[in-house]
């Protein structure tokens, strides 16, 4: 009887050490213009390996359909749409997915989220490089090629009706491809990891000592609250992630398309959402919109928020708590 | 038994005393806790304390400093020269981030939350 | 009844009476006080009674007994190791102090509580590779302490009204 507990607590003892999840974290610095983190637990560092590569492929194959910078041998990415000035491109399946969900979004937020937005936001992109600001009239005149209904999807097939027309996929490209990244990577087995693609987050399973912890910053410093989650995305848009300072004041990088300025209802807003291409684009939308119809929206999702006004007060939704 | 009872009740007070001083020390080694993580292309190289001054020299690419409680790169062979530019951090999971040369510079605070947003 | 049929009898007992408050505990709702591993453990009232009515080799057997069912029927794996690692602690140390004989049943279940708590993070932080879940070890000595006392005082209890069948 005692030779046989022993025996049996030492195979027990011995399996265990072996298929017990460690922590592993790997980062990536050359997607999406931003540090891409990827944590998971797993039982071998080959085992890691495999996912974190996976992961990293999936995310520079999307990062290289969505870039609006840079053309790749045989590939019609979003620059290549962008430069063919009105023809018809075959693009990936991947693009023409967020640009049918992009022209969504465009109604679902009452035409705040626009991504046939490129004229204009590449012109705020070049000042803040040269740390000058645009000229008001000539902010206006690229806002004439903002037509979101002139994107064209037929089939396999997207065209830009109007020939000075560009998409900018920030607003929902990060959010989308961490989603998909995510997907893979459960596919490949992962069972508990995060990937947080500047700032997207997406969870999948716990920790070991419990859910995700993912802080959420004060604007102005510090740490506001810390919220945990197990298997939803987490996306915060604030005015303190991307700017830039003219004479003492901040221009920061989400712009209102009715004012062609960077927008000032908020700080921040924080979304938590099942799904993380959501997250992000709602996240974005709600930035621009009023609280009520911030709320309406978010219910629509069935997703929390936290909303920081300019006075530093804090609006949370209903359930936003349970997640504190 | 009640002398039994008061050894009982000195090994309860002596347990709790020792987990009383072991909170008191953890609050001050979480202070200590605070450290800076040097990335260059996703890869580990240094780890430095937040209170300690250091300047670091990533493979000529980048200088990494870190002074009075505050890190920051003060000098960079990138051509936007974002990450020059950016403020000093000194709070856990704020970054800055050289990406043309693949660098990114972290708080990180032992016990925090995963990320920060 | 022959004292070595008793003694099997009681063992049985104990390992029954310790899976059913090991469900009893289950059902109880969490602890609000976010830290993992807090819990009353009940069961070990069962662990305790066994060290002090029968001896060391039964009370291993039932704290082994307790660890692995619950396991089988309601835990995970990584569980199983977090409670292997809290019970061989725990029982080690309520053994010596038992021997040294300067404690009643309360101090030996209450230090048993501390030590199974003390193991169990220890081994988590060893497994996760993350030595700052060691920061909860205060809080899970003062709650394993306090537990394991009060099951101390129940089967302190208990012992007043079985003795005198002991005898009998």
């Amino acid at each position: 009887m005692k030779k046989l507990l022993c025996v049996a607590f030492a195979l027990l003892l011995l399996t265990g050490c072996e298929a017990y999840p460690k922590r592993f974290s790997a980062t990536y610095t050359d997607v999406f213009d931003t540090v891409t983190e990827f944590t998971a637990y797993c039982g071998t560092e080959e085992e890691f390996e495999a996912l974190s590569e996976a992961v990293h492929g999936e995310l520079k194959r999307l990062h290289e359909i969505f870039d609006i910078y840079n053309s790749y041998e045989g590939l019609d990415n979003a620059k290549a749409l962008n430069d063919a000035a009105g023809k018809s491109v075959e693009p990936p399946a991947e693009l023409i997915e967020l640009i049918n969900s992009g022209k969504e979004w465009y109604t679902l937020s009452g035409g705040k989220l626009n991504i046939a937005f490129g004229s204009v936001l590449s012109e705020w992109h070049h000042c803040r490089e040269e740390g000058v600001l645009p000229d008001p009239v000539l902010l206006k005149e690229l806002a004439e090629h903002c037509d979101i209904s002139l994107v064209k999807a037929d089939g396999g097939n997207i065209a830009l009706g109007d020939p000075n027309m560009s998409l900018d996929l920030g607003a929902m490209a990060k959010g989308y491809a961490a989603q998909k990244a995510a997907e893979l990577a459960e596919s490949l087995g992962g069972k508990r990891f995060a990937l947080s693609v500047g700032g997207n987050i997406v969870t999948r399973g716990e920790k070991p000592s419990g859910k995700w912890e993912i802080g959420i910053q004060d604007p102005d410093g510090g740490i506001l609250t810390t919220v945990k989650v197990a298997g939803e995305a987490v996306v915060t848009s604030g005015d303190y992630q991307r700017y830039y300072e003219v004479g003492g004041v901040r221009y920061h990088h989400i712009i209102d398309p009715d004012t062609l300025y960077p927008a000032a209802l908020w700080r921040s807003v924080t979304v938590i959402a099942e799904n993380s291409a959501d997250a992000d684009a709602l996240s974005t939308s709600l930035f621009l919109l009023p609280l009520e119809e911030g709320k309406a929206l978010a219910e629509k999702f069935g997703a929390e928020a936290l909303w920081v006004s300019p006075d530093g007060s804090v609006i949370r939704t209903e359930g936003f708590s349970d997640y504190e | 038994m009640s002398k039994l009872f008061k050894r009982d009740l000195a090994l309860i007070v002596a347990i709790i005393l020792a987990a009383l001083a072991l909170w008191g020390a953890s609050a001050l080694f979480k202070k200590e806790g605070e450290s800076v993580e040097v990335r260059l292309r996703g890869e580990l190289y240094a780890v430095l304390p937040l209170n300690k001054n250091a300047e670091l020299d990533v493979e000529g690419l980048c200088t990494v400093v870190v002074e009075d409680g505050e890190t920051y790169v003060k000098s960079s062979t990138c051509r936007n020269k974002l990450c020059e530019n950016h403020r000093p951090i000194s709070r856990a999971g704020e970054t800055v981030a050289c990406l043309p040369n693949g660098v990114t510079v972290t708080v990180k605070k032992e016990g925090g939350a995963d990320f920060y947003v | 009844m022959s004292e070595k049929t008793r003694r099997i009898a009681l063992l049985g007992l104990l390992t029954a009476l310790c899976f059913g408050l090991s469900y009893i505990e289950l059902m109880l709702p969490a602890l609000p006080v976010g830290v993992p591993g807090i819990k009353a453990g009940l069961a070990n009232i069962c662990v305790v009674a066994a060290l002090y009515l029968l001896g060391p080799w039964e009370a291993a057997a039932v704290n082994l007994a307790r660890i692995v069912l619950n396991w089988l029927l309601f835990g995970s794996f990584t569980g199983l190791l977090y409670s292997l690692a809290g019970g061989a602690v725990s029982f080690a140390v309520m053994l010596l102090l038992k021997k040294s004989g300067a404690f009643s049943p309360v101090g030996v279940s209450a230090a048993g509580g501390a030590a199974h708590n003390v193991g169990q993070i220890a081994v988590a932080a060893l497994l996760t590779g993350t030595p700052s879940i060691m920061l909860y070890l205060p809080a899970l000595l003062i709650f394993g302490t306090a537990a394991g006392a009060v099951n101390g005082l129940i089967f302190a209890a208990l012992q007043k009204r079985i003795s005198p069948q002991r005898k009998g």
